[in-house]
């Protein structure tokens, strides 16, 4: 299967996502939508890095400099409230726009 | 992991190398991931760059956010705090109303004051002339010798030799004024008509918009009426017809062809600004001491004003040389347009000028004095928030937020009032201002605002810069002591400054008053109360001699019948109203001929003898003209006694002959009467000769009515009246002799209410500013005071210090003031009638008004210091 190209939109949904979960650094994040996903999307994984500092400027996410696992420094991200709001309505969006593709996509 | 604290992380500015260390614990946490699967560690780095992707370009992007977030936070970051400085600042001044009321009405009144009379003084004066290379353009004008000034009329013989003989024009526009019954168009009406050669048209750069120009073929002897519209009297009274050249215009009876349009906007100065410009035809009837023609010239290119002068000065003695009967002690003074446009207002618009920089100069003294006080006043709570953390920076910045608010809120209200003030003064000014009503000046205004903000901001920041470390500490030491004695010493020459500058101000203002009701006293020598007045004047075409002394006969005697009208009488110029008709005699009975400029003038007066009673005009000895004198008898006449000193100095003018125009037979004088001002009750007047229309047929009268009700309102009765004698007759030019006298003294008037309101408003805050020094020089001594309380003075006691010292700073006020009045005096000797510039009553009014305002401002202050609790002071604060 080819590899598809990732919306910005999109990709900041996922991240969102992912960060719901729990807060983790930007090479978690990029590992579990890779994981998550199947590698199905072509996804350089810098390009996350403008959006994680993005997303933080809207104040949907914010960071802090902590540890990581393998002890070296790391910046960690976790949801705002306005963030999980955020999400929410993200979601719904994307539900109901592929729920409308997929109504039309249908056989009769 | 922590759980992340706080907004305080968003504010932290992203270096560069985050996140290149962010990046890198992406790029190392992969290779660690790649190894432990098995990769090579050369080979799982590769992997780990590949995956990444364009590393730098990612670097660079990320940056670009991390900055504009940065620079987004930081933008919100200072508005925050000037919206917190800015509600500071509004407390502070909330919490202190006098001050913030005092200070904003002096940037008003200093603002609007100066915007507005430099404007109107820019505006009349500085602006160009609406003519093309109207500096070029220059008045000719004939002037005796001995007078000085710009000179007058001249004869049309003397300007063909003008044309012939100069060096240094290159045009010359001629021309003379007349008006004329307009009949053929609805009701006959009477129209001002200027008389001009072609040379008006390159004098001025004319062009008509329809049509052609006034050509020199229409000059010569024979030629066919001609005549071009103006631009208003086209549209009003034509309605814009395009197809107008070529139509007939009936002017006194007379054909005139209408030949073009003159262009929108185009209003020549003074009398060229007419309705209709007619073809001035060459005619020497007048001869040469026939001064009815007025010159304007416009420069070659290269010449300069003066050497026009020079070469005018020497024609002039030419002819004066060739034709020493008329032209002796003649010359030509050569003045640019300007001048004689602006030259009567010039004087006291600058004199305007000079009182309203005062009243600025007033105003920032006023400001920096009261921004000064306060500002020492508060040096405890500025010493204050800086020792609890506030930076040296924030600090000046609230303070220059409180001095911005006040110069905002005080110059905002300046120009609201400098608006008001110029459409007050156009209303009230002289005429010049209803040309063109002057606007705010752009320039000026911001010369103004800067000004005023700046001394605002300026002195505003005095407290923050006394804050030096040690005058912190000694500040909060001294609990309510204020520091430094520094800031009284100038706050009291501040005030000193203000009130001398309010003395010339009230003392000028006082003169100009002073002046003004000397003027109202003087004795017109006419009666003006209820007097009715109108032009009727009377076509060549249909009336000769003899009709005409029927038509005012019969006329006069209707009116005398009409209910409502006390008096009637004819007269060839109405007083007061700028008519202006002036013989020289030159021949006497019993003497030899006068020498044509020798000969004493008088002003000429053609009447019907119920004149005299009509105008109250008292006779002094003999008799004044009665109905007996007609044509058949010998011509008689009457002078005033201004004439009868200058022509008959020492003898009885009764019973002497002279020759007056018109006639050739010798009039006898039969009587003298009292002098009349005809020019204003405060110029000087020729004196005045009267002859009967009766044996001086004369067909250009004006019907003067003494009215026993409002004159105003009797003006239809009096159309109505005339129209049944003729109704093909038109009156024009009515008013009443209240109107025209009242007319006469609008400039003064206008002078004097400017001065007035200049005055007052410099005296009020002149007051304020003493108050504001008393009030805080008690404030300061608050201690000193106490302890001498303590010690046992009366609360009187205490109270006369206070007031001693406000009348003293008064007194020098007053005395400085002086000097610089007496000064100044001298600058408006033009204004000034009848009264001396450096009169004492005045001088010494003035200061015994100024000390009388300090004690009242000192009062206050005086009754807050008997007030003082000695206890409550020397236990600390």
């Amino acid at each position: 299967m080819a590899n598809l190209d990732l919306l910005q939109g999109t990709l900041d949904l996922l991240v969102l996502k992912t960060l719901s979960w729990a807060p983790m650094h930007g090479y978690s994040v990029a590992r579990h939508i890779r994981e998550r996903s199947q590698d199905v999307f072509l996804i350089e994984e810098g390009a996350l890095y403008p959006a994680l500092h993005r997303l933080e400027r809207r104040g949907w996410i914010e960071s802090e400099w902590g540890v990581s696992e393998n002890n070296r420094k790391a910046k960690f991200y976790q949801l705002t409230t306005q963030g999980r709001a955020q999400l929410h309505a993200e979601v719904a969006t994307w539900e109901r726009y592929t729920r409308a593709v997929a109504g039309v996509l249908q056989p009769a | 992991m922590s759980r992340i604290p706080g907004l305080k992380r968003f504010f932290r500015l992203e270096r560069p190398s985050d996140i290149d260390q962010e990046i890198q614990f992406h790029i190392e946490t992969r290779v660690d991931d790649l190894v432990r699967r098995g990769m090579d560690p050369d080979q799982a780095r590769r992997e780990a760059y590949r995956a990444f992707g364009d590393l730098k370009r990612y670097h660079d992007e990320t940056l670009t956010i991390d900055r504009e977030f940065a620079r987004e936070v930081r933008m919100k970051e200072f508005f925050a705090s000037v919206w917190s400085d800015l509600g500071y600042a509004l407390r502070g001044l909330r919490r202190s109303p006098v001050f913030t009321v005092v200070a904003i009405l002096t940037l008003t009144l200093g603002i609007g004051a100066t915007v507005a009379v430099f404007s109107a003084v820019s505006g009349v004066i500085l602006r160009p002339l609406p003519f093309v290379q109207a500096d070029r353009i220059v008045h000719l004008g004939e002037r005796d010798l001995a007078q000085g000034g710009r000179g007058g009329t001249t004869s049309a013989e003397n300007t063909y030799d003008w044309q012939r003989m100069n060096r240094s024009f290159q045009a010359m526009s001629l021309y003379s004024t007349f008006s004329m019954t307009l009949t053929g168009a609805g009701t006959p009406t009477r129209i001002d008509v200027t008389n001009v050669t072609p040379g008006t048209f390159d004098v001025f750069h004319v062009t008509p918009l329809l049509g052609r120009p006034i050509a020199p073929t229409d000059t010569m002897q024979g030629a066919g009426n001609v005549a071009l519209l103006s631009y208003d009297f086209w549209r009003a009274k034509l309605g814009a017809d395009p197809n107008v050249v070529g139509k007939p215009l009936q002017l006194n009876f007379n054909k005139f062809e209408i030949i073009g349009v003159l262009p929108e906007g185009f209003h020549g100065p003074g009398d060229l600004d007419r309705p209709l410009w007619t073809n001035f035809v060459n005619d020497t009837s007048d001869g040469r001491a026939g001064r009815s023609k007025n010159v304007y010239a416009l420069l070659k290119p290269g010449v300069t004003v003066q050497q026009a002068q020079l070469d005018m000065t020497r024609i002039a003695k030419q002819l004066e040389a060739t034709y020493p009967r008329y032209n002796k002690n003649m010359t030509v003074a050569v003045s640019p347009l300007a001048d004689v446009v602006f030259g009567d207002v010039e004087r006291p618009l600058y004199l305007l000028l000079g009182a309203s920089a005062l009243v600025l100069l007033i105003a920032c003294a006023n400001i920096s004095n009261l921004l000064v006080a306060r500002g020492i006043a508060r040096g405890r709570e500025v010493a204050m928030r800086a020792a609890l953390g506030a930076g040296r920076g924030r600090i000046t910045r609230q303070l220059l937020t409180e001095s911005f608010v006040l110069s905002a809120v005080g110059s905002a209200c300046g120009i609201a009032l400098a608006y008001a003030a110029l459409h007050t003064m156009t209303a009230l000014g002289p005429s010049v201002f209803a040309m063109r009503p002057p606007e705010i000046d752009v320039r000026v205004l911001v010369f103004t605002l800067v000004l005023s903000v700046a001394s605002t901001v300026l002195f505003g920041l005095i407290p923050a810069m006394r804050m030096t470390r040690t005058a912190l500490y000694e500040t909060l030491r001294e609990s309510g002591r204020i520091v430094g004695q520094g800031g009284r010493r100038t706050r009291g020459v501040l005030a000193l400054a203000q009130l001398a500058l309010a003395v010339v101000l009230l003392a000028s203002s006082a003169l100009v008053i002073k002046s003004f009701a000397r003027v109202l006293r003087v004795e017109p020598g006419v009666r003006t109360e209820n007097m009715l007045y109108a032009d009727v004047w009377l076509p060549r075409l249909r009336y000769d001699s003899a009709k005409s002394v029927a038509f005012y006969t019969e006329l006069e005697r209707r009116l005398a019948a009409t209910p409502g009208v006390l008096h009637v009488g004819f007269t060839s110029q109405v007083p007061f109203s700028g008519y202006l008709d002036r013989v020289g005699v030159s021949k006497f009975g019993g003497r030899p001929e006068v020498q044509g400029n020798d000969a004493p003038e008088g002003d000429r007066y053609v009447v019907t003898p119920a004149y005299f009673k009509t105008m109250a005009i008292q006779l002094v000895r003999g008799r004044v003209l009665s109905p007996e004198d007609r044509y058949e008898n010998g011509p008689v006449a009457v002078i005033d006694e201004e004439f009868a000193r200058r022509a008959f100095p020492g003898q009885d003018p009764i019973g002497q002959t002279m020759k007056l125009p018109i006639r050739s037979e010798f009039a006898t004088i039969v009587g003298v009467v009292r002098h009349v001002k005809t020019y204003g009750l405060d110029a000087s007047s020729p004196g005045q000769i009267y002859t009967t229309n009766a044996q001086y047929p004369w067909r250009w009268l004006s019907v003067v009515v003494h009215t026993s009700g409002d004159a105003a309102l009797f003006a239809p009765t009096l159309a109505r009246v005339v129209q049944s004698v003729d109704p093909d007759e038109p009156i024009s030019n009515v008013s009443t002799m209240e109107v025209a006298l009242d007319n006469l003294l609008k400039a003064r008037r206008f002078a004097l209410t400017l001065l007035g309101a200049f005055a007052g408003v410099a005296i009020v805050l002149a007051a304020i500013g003493l108050y504001g020094v008393i009030a805080y020089g008690v404030t300061q001594r608050r201690r000193e005071l106490g302890v001498r309380v303590a010690l046992g003075a009366q609360s009187t006691e205490i109270a006369r210090m206070v007031v001693a010292e406000g009348v003293r700073i008064a007194i020098l006020g007053a005395i400085l003031g002086g000097i610089g009045a007496i000064a100044t005096g001298r600058l408006m000797a033009s204004l000034l009638f009848e009264v001396n510039p450096r009169d004492p009553v005045v001088l010494a009014g003035v200061s015994v008004g100024l000390v009388a305002v300090a004690l009242i401002a000192s009062l206050i202050p005086a009754r807050k210091a008997m007030r003082i609790d000695a206890t409550e002071i020397l236990r600390g604060d």
